[in-house]
């Protein structure tokens, strides 16, 4: 350090000052001692000394440039953080540091890939990526959405891997969604993609679902519902007795058209079954909902 | 759920349009269906105001705000439609802009605010169809049977008036999203029939 | 001698302020002897002809040489629906002036009225939109154009009926009105021969404001005071006519003033090191109402600490086990008090309060071998006891019994 006094100058650098190294490649930097300081070291950059966390670096690997600079190289850098420091022998002998900077080692981010989104009913879009490998660098990944004619906010993601956006999705617009992923290696964007968030949505399940048997016909049971939403669903509907632990699936093709009520066949008489419904968008895009609670009924007792 | 909808602004039209003609005019229909029930944003506007009595509600659609008539959409160019449309629409969002205005922070208004962002997609739809068509939107002159979609603001009016004024003009809306539904459902059918 | 020189008031301006329903009074006394004496005025106010009094005020001045004097007063019925007239008389009441038994004569009667134009087959109702607090009174008018006739008035879907003042004037009285909704009550009136219908206002009723309740603040660093209150109702209001209320906290020994972050709490930064004694006034308003709550305290005796933390738990044999922990403490001097507590099978099982500097231990003894526990720790400040601390808790095992 050149004074007392005033505030502490150090009497050299090592440049660069914040180094992230690409994982396996060579780096080199160099220590930069001031002239004023050289004659209070009565030394140069000869007697410069590197170390890695507080090891000396091989001299093998030190190059003296000239009377005030030395370089050290390093191959294969592996090290996730390398703390470096430039230390000089004052009087040929005493050890003082003069600078001192963290190595920072990793990769570039990946191209984000399979990036997909849902809208949850009622919640905000959220979409999905895969990050690709490890960075072991501090990465910010962004996901971008914009309309032809509006850009919408950024949204940041906290662990890289998904994010839910700060507005609500507007249905039958088709939007193009991208994630940006940078850290101080690169910056690279995924594919775009382009949907109409009408076809991500996974519904809120099916709800007042009850059951009423039949005076009539003691093999039928009908079942009501309410659906959620405006848009027109189709219904997955399954059944088991009570005591039974395998569901019983409604074929599809019968519930494939939009509705909110539905008469199970060929039931037992007198019999307990249990129901439990779920619901996709009419055309089949998007997401099935959750299924509904369950409900029960008593077919009528045979005459 | 309160739409938080944040436009930062027009965007370069870097992103792509749907290529697909049919696509756009279902998405259109859809927005037309959804934005023309007056479920959407009259009623709950009717409820909130406490304008759901027979005398406000009769007064309330009484003098709806002028909007271009079907009769009028359906007589104009391909362009002039899309056109009209999109001008239209752009008044509408800086009126309900200006009726939201008028609630604070803790009293939000969610069906203006899903409302506000539906006419936002639907402008976004003309843009992309008229591109499609390789139309351009130029800023109509008002049609004859319109003054377009605006309040009288001769002198101030007491809140009283404007809040029968803000129940007309969202009557006038709803209308005119009905007769663009409309039209657009006549652009499907032509050329549903012209791909026989 | 004679009766001592009369001073007789000049009325110089009449003006008034619709919104507030509210006339204003300028005047001044001419010709006054002294450089300045103390009066007496009275001040008469008369509705809708002179000889109809409906407000007498005396008012009590010292006034100087050409000083022009102020006064005001609101009226509960509209100034556009009736024509009110004003004057003032003077008496002198001072010392240095020989003793007056009489009033001065009057001023002119002024009149007061807003020019009011009623198409025919209209109405107009006053006020436009009134802002009001619940359980107010107010009074509607109705101003009838011509031709008009039949007019019935509804507020909601309630009936109102209102009491003719004259052939085009009534008057709609409003008693104790109540909150209806934060988009306001509308009061609308139809009539036969109307041009268009209906006519109306609106009447933004106010929840009325609520002192904050349970007010008090803390400090977990002695860097930041945590203030917190029960806000009570949000009196917001639509179409601009009140935002939600604000809350605004001064102290009055660093004469520091802010407005809270949040409708319920604030975090007021601590700047003096050396401040002890705190003296917080949360004052909370709204367009109508402003309420305040004070508070004086001493820092050291609002402290409540952040949990235990480096909790350990160490066997020592099959039937004891010591625990240790630390706190964030201002220094080894402070005494805390700290809450030992050890269950089995969620049963507390054992309790008790120990006496600690910033690092501490306990030793648990008499415990069963082989045995899972868990042990938790809470602290306060054992000089000025305020808050526990959150618990900081470690399960444990004693290990089996030597054979």
């Amino acid at each position: 350090t050149e004074s007392i006094g005033q505030l502490l100058e150090p009497c050299g650098y090592i440049y660069p000052e914040f180094p992230v190294v690409q994982r396996g490649s060579n780096f080199t930097a160099i220590c930069v001692l001031k002239e004023e300081c050289l004659q209070q070291y009565y030394a140069n950059a000869s007697f410069i000394v590197w170390k890695t966390n507080h090891v000396a670096v091989p001299k093998e690997q030190v190059t003296v440039i000239n009377r005030t600079t030395s370089s050290v190289t390093f191959t294969d850098m592996v090290l996730q953080t390398v703390q470096l420091t430039c230390n000089v022998l004052s009087f040929g002998q005493i050890e003082q540091n003069v600078y001192g900077t963290t190595v920072l080692s990793g990769f570039p981010p990946d191209i984000p890939t399979n990036l997909s989104c849902i809208v949850n009913e009622g919640k905000n879009m959220l979409c999905h990526w895969d990050p690709g490998r490890e960075t072991y660098l501090e990465t910010n990944y962004t996901l971008k959405s914009e309309w032809p004619t509006e850009k919408f906010p950024d949204c940041h993601s906290k662990h890289g891997t998904s994010c839910m956006v700060s507005f609500s999705p507007i249905y039958f617009v088709n939007i193009e969604v991208w994630v940006e992923a940078e850290n101080a290696l690169g910056k690279v964007s995924s594919e775009a993609i382009n949907f109409d968030p009408v076809d991500k949505v996974k519904h809120i399940p099916p709800y007042n679902l009850s059951v009423s048997n039949s005076e009539e016909l003691s093999s039928i049971l009908k079942l009501t519902w309410n659906n959620s939403g405006s848009l027109r669903l189709k219904s997955d509907i399954q059944y088991r007795t009570r005591d039974a632990s395998t569901w019983i699936q409604v074929p599809l093709e019968d519930t494939a058209s939009s509705r909110t009520s539905f008469t199970i066949q060929d039931l037992k008489p007198f019999t307990e079954y249990v129901f439990r419904i779920r619901t996709i968008k009419e055309d089949g895009k998007g997401y099935w909902s959750d299924w509904s609670e369950e409900a029960s009924g008593v077919t009528y007792e045979d005459r | 759920l309160a739409l938080s909808l944040l436009f930062l602004s027009v965007a370069r039209t870097t992103r792509r349009c749907p290529s697909s003609f049919p696509q756009l005019l279902s998405q259109l229909q859809s927005q037309a269906n959804i934005t023309g029930d007056t479920g959407s944003l009259l009623e709950p506007y009717i409820r909130l105001q406490n304008l759901n009595t027979p005398t406000l509600r009769a007064a309330c659609a009484e003098f709806p705000v002028t909007f271009p008539s079907e009769d009028t959409l359906r007589a104009l160019s391909k362009p002039r439609f899309l056109s009209t449309v999109q001008a239209t629409l752009g008044r509408v969002l800086q009126q309900l802009s200006a009726l939201a205005q008028r609630f604070p922070k803790t009293r939000a208004f969610p069906e203006l605010e899903k409302t506000r962002g539906n006419v936002q997609g639907i402008r976004n739809n003309v843009f992309c169809i008229a591109q499609l068509l390789n139309h351009s939107l130029e800023t109509p002159k008002p049609t004859q049977a319109s003054s377009g979609a605006s309040l009288s603001t001769a002198t101030t009016p007491s809140i009283f008036q404007t809040k029968l004024d803000s129940c007309r003009f969202l009557w006038g809306y709803h209308g005119f999203m009905g007769s663009v539904g409309k039209v657009f459902q006549e652009w499907r059918d032509g050329s549903n029939r012209s791909r026989r | 001698l004679g009766e001592p020189f009369q001073l007789i008031p000049e009325i110089l301006t009449v003006s008034i302020q619709s919104k507030l329903q509210q006339v204003n009074l300028q005047w001044t006394v001419p010709n006054l002897t002294h450089q300045e004496l103390k009066m007496g005025f009275q001040i008469e106010i008369s509705r809708m002809n002179a000889s109809n009094i409906i407000w007498v005020e005396d008012y009590s001045t010292t006034v100087k040489r050409n000083q022009v004097l102020h006064w005001n007063w609101k009226s509960e019925i509209p100034l556009e629906c009736v024509t009110h007239f004003i004057r003032i008389r003077a008496m002198v009441d001072d010392a240095n002036y020989p003793p007056q038994n009489s009033w001065s004569n009057w001023s002119s009667w002024k009149e007061v009225s807003v020019q009011v134009s009623v198409a025919p087959n209209t109405l107009l109702i006053f006020p436009k939109s009134k802002l009001l607090e619940e359980g107010s009174n107010v009074t509607i008018c109705l101003l009838y154009g011509q031709y008009l006739y039949n007019v019935s008035c509804m507020l909601q879907k309630e009936p109102i009926h209102g009491e003719q003042l004259d052939s085009h004037v009534s008057l709609i009285k409003l008693n104790n009105v109540v909150f209806h909704s934060h988009s306001g009550t509308n009061i609308y009136c139809q009539a036969m021969n109307a041009t268009k219908t209906p006519f109306g206002t609106v009447l933004f009723v106010s929840k009325v404001l609520e002192e904050p309740k349970n007010f008090s603040c803390e400090t977990q660093d002695f860097k930041t005071l945590k203030c917190s209150w029960e806000p009570g109702v949000d009196t917001a209001l639509t179409w601009s006519q009140q935002d939600s209320q604000n809350y605004t906290l001064y102290e009055s020994f660093s004469g520091r003033s802010e407005l809270s972050d949040h409708r319920n709490s604030h975090n007021w930064k601590i700047t003096e090191e050396s401040q002890e004694t705190y003296n917080f006034t949360l004052t909370t308003e709204n367009n109508l109402r402003k309420r305040s709550v004070n508070i004086i305290f001493n820092l050291t005796h609002r402290v409540h600490l952040k949990a235990p933390h480096d909790v350990t738990l160490e066997t020592v044999d099959a039937k004891k086990a010591n625990m240790t922990w630390k706190m964030h403490s201002r220094g080894d001097n402070y005494i805390l008090l700290c809450q030992v507590e050890l269950q089995h099978e969620t049963e507390v099982i054992h309790e008790c309060n120990v006496s600690v500097h910033m690092s501490a231990s306990y030793l648990f003894s008499d415990l069963e071998p082989d045995t899972e526990y868990k042990a938790r720790v809470r602290c306060a400040d054992a000089n000025h006891f305020w808050k526990w601390s959150d618990w900081a808790q470690k399960a444990f095992s004693t290990p089996e019994a030597a054979p």
